[in-house]
């Protein structure tokens, strides 16, 4: 493929890419700008090489995946011999922003993003897949690299879970309103 | 895929979650112009490391050889510290020449090859502490307190010498007092 058509390709499945990247990085945003700027990096250089062999969206997904584990990684490596992060800008800009995001969030999605984030990963990343990207079962197999089989185990274990945290979430959050009520009443 | 009631409520939430990520979602362009300006640092900080690991190779390597070349050099003049030091030895007093014979017939021990690969300063030094030890420990082997003849006395000999096992009975009893004797 042309350097041009991919680049064209890939501005498509930008926003897809994006949310993609911010699962793979646990809902951090920064860190998933910096993955998707190392995926394209990757591909322009040609160090990941699409043949074609599947849909362009689930190789650019899989690539995506590989590079936030490797990522993952070097930041641990990073804070086990505690060396400082090299884009120190990008992290003051995420610090400030996480009040402002934290407020605009409702307190549903809040909820659902800590059971989201309670999830085991492959569980997380199949329901992100299917319910997020609108992938099939056997879309989101290719882009985990499982076969089809356990995509579909890993989607039914993990709505089960996804809904038993977020009934309980909502119970924990209907008792801690009403306590607040009584006690308001009480004042 | 038909998405039941469960399934439904989990499509909302994550949708949801697409429209908020969308907000903060920079253009591809942004992304892209980020992305073609990181290579630069990191090569940069790549070739740094590139040239400390190089320096460090060719620095290592250096002093190796020239002590490699330092030991070679001394090897000979170990061989006649060893064969100096040994007539030092078979010389001083208190030295067998078995003990001399002993370090002659070592040479090849890998002991010895050990010392042969110490810088010769430090060989030198060496030899010079095993004499002076040498010499020390013969005089403390022979000092003698002053106040020694004083504690002479006439039945020193006979505490300091152990008695004769092989003497007959007969010849012990003599020395005993007789019946008669030990009656008075």
């Amino acid at each position: 493929m042309e350097i041009a058509e991919l680049k064209r390709q890939l501005e498509k499945l930008h926003i897809a890419s994006f949310g993609w990247a911010c699962s793979c990085c646990h809902g951090n945003r920064t860190e998933a700008e910096e993955v998707l700027q190392t995926v394209y990096l990757k591909i322009l250089e040609g160090k990941a090489r699409y043949r074609g062999e599947c849909q362009l969206k689930t190789w650019l997904f899989a690539v995506i995946r590989n590079t936030a584990i490797t990522e993952h990684r070097k930041a641990l490596l990073r804070a086990l011999i505690s060396i400082p992060p090299t884009d120190s800008k990008s992290v003051c800009r995420d610090s400030g922003q996480q009040p402002v995001a934290e407020l605009e969030r409702s307190e549903m999605q809040t909820r659902f993003r800590h059971a989201i984030e309670r999830l085991p990963a492959r569980q997380r990343e199949t329901l992100h897949l299917v319910f997020y990207q609108d992938l099939t079962l056997r879309e989101a197999a290719v882009v985990l690299g499982i076969s089809i089989g356990s995509t579909r185990r890993h989607y039914e274990r993990g709505k089960k879970r996804l809904r038993d945290a977020l009934d309980r979430e909502e119970v924990a959050y209907a008792i801690d309103w009403r306590r607040k009520e009584n006690s308001s009443v009480i004042l | 895929m038909q998405l039941t009631g469960d399934e439904k409520r989990i499509q909302a939430l994550f949708c949801e979650l697409k429209a908020e990520d969308l907000s903060f979602t920079s253009t591809f362009e942004n992304a892209l112009r980020h992305a073609q300006a990181r290579p630069s640092r990191q090569r940069q900080s790549l070739r740094t490391l590139a040239i400390m690991t190089a320096t460090a190779i060719v620095v290592t390597t250096v002093c190796s050889q020239i002590l490699w070349s330092q030991n070679r050099h001394d090897m000979p003049n170990a061989e006649a510290i060893i064969q100096g030091n040994a007539t030092n030895f078979s010389t001083s007093p208190g030295i067998s020449l078995r003990d001399v014979n002993t370090v002659r017939t070592s040479q090849q021990s890998p002991r010895l090859l050990a010392v042969r690969r110490v810088p010769r300063a430090r060989r030198q030094k060496h030899f010079d502490s095993g004499d002076s030890i040498m010499v020390t420990a013969i005089a403390i082997s022979k000092w003698q307190s002053p106040t020694a003849s004083l504690v002479e006395f006439f039945g020193s000999s006979a505490f300091k010498s152990l008695p004769q096992l092989s003497g007959s009975v007969q010849e012990l009893q003599s020395f005993l007092p007789s019946q008669k004797e030990r009656n008075q």
